[in-house]
């Protein structure tokens, strides 16, 4: 009677609760924009029972650190070699006659 | 090479004094040696040719970079209209009822093993350029707006005609599909 009960309760918890889906989709949601206060106690409750999305997040963070650093450009790294640059011009003064 | 100054056209001069600044720029949003190099002398034809309406208002290098970013985002505009290309997705998650949503045993996150010099190290850009550029284009198109632009989703939902929605939805595909592609070359390295 006892575990029934306790199975209805934890299949009552399982249907509330979102999947990792969901809560993946919250944790790379939270990238681009603060989420609403249900979204928040909706992925904190999922996190606290696995361990598969606590990691995704960990993983996911080191990911938004790196991509700033992909996309955003500071300076030259990079350089034409002097022969891109001569077909460049050749092209041009072709293009513009 | 002879350039006598006297004759030196302008377009010469900034494929010189701006063609690597130039070349960066583009191969950080591209990630791709060919489609830079296209969309820079795509760049210089154009410049050239509005160069009468370049009023001096900015440095001819910040007009320049105007007119290559303008190329670039139209680069990817036209990728996303292109409808050829339809991504079969390969979800992580188990999409049957029973368990729906949960990771699928062989895809879920692993521990990687990175060290704490990660956030130093050269070859885990490497890696996730890599990553990036192997994305469908379509999902590139959106994911590259996002973070070059930092366009908001109603600019993008305007410019390539998507919903809201959906633009989530890409995101979130495009970034679970970057860890796993991540974390299958870290582990190859």
């Amino acid at each position: 009677m006892k575990k029934t009960f306790l199975n209805r309760i934890k299949n009552i918890m399982m249907k509330m609760m979102i999947n990792c889906e969901q809560a993946t989709f919250l944790v790379d949601k939270e990238h681009y924009t603060p989420l609403s206060g249900k979204e928040k106690f909706d992925l904190k409750l999922h996190l606290m029972t696995c361990k598969f999305c606590r990691l995704y997040k960990v993983e996911s963070h080191i990911i938004n650190d790196k991509l700033t650093q992909v996309f955003k450009f500071d300076d030259v790294e990079l350089k034409l070699s002097e022969e891109q640059k001569q077909k460049m011009i050749d092209k041009l003064d072709l293009d513009s006659k | 090479m002879i350039h006598p100054n006297s004759h030196t056209l302008d377009p010469e001069k900034w494929v010189h004094q701006y063609g690597d600044y130039l070349y960066s720029f583009a191969m950080s949003k591209l990630f791709s040696q060919e489609l830079a190099e296209d969309l820079l002398q795509e760049t210089f034809l154009s410049a050239f040719q509005s160069k009468e309406k370049f009023k001096g208002n900015s440095n001819e290098k910040t007009w320049l970079t105007s007119i290559l970013k303008r190329k670039i985002a139209d680069f990817y505009r036209k990728k996303y209209k292109n409808k050829e290309e339809l991504s079969n997705y390969d979800s992580p998650f188990i999409q049957d009822d029973f368990m729906h949503g949960r990771w699928k045993e062989e895809k879920a996150p692993l521990q990687w093993d990175i060290g704490d010099e990660w956030s130093k190290d050269e070859s885990f850009i490497k890696i996730l350029k890599k990553c990036i550029s192997n994305l469908p284009n379509k999902w590139k198109s959106i994911f590259s707006m996002k973070h070059i632009e930092e366009a908001t989703n109603s600019e993008i939902c305007e410019e390539l005609n998507v919903s809201d929605s959906n633009i989530w939805t890409v995101l979130h595909r495009s970034r679970l599909q970057l860890r796993e592609c991540i974390e299958r070359l870290l582990k190859a390295s």
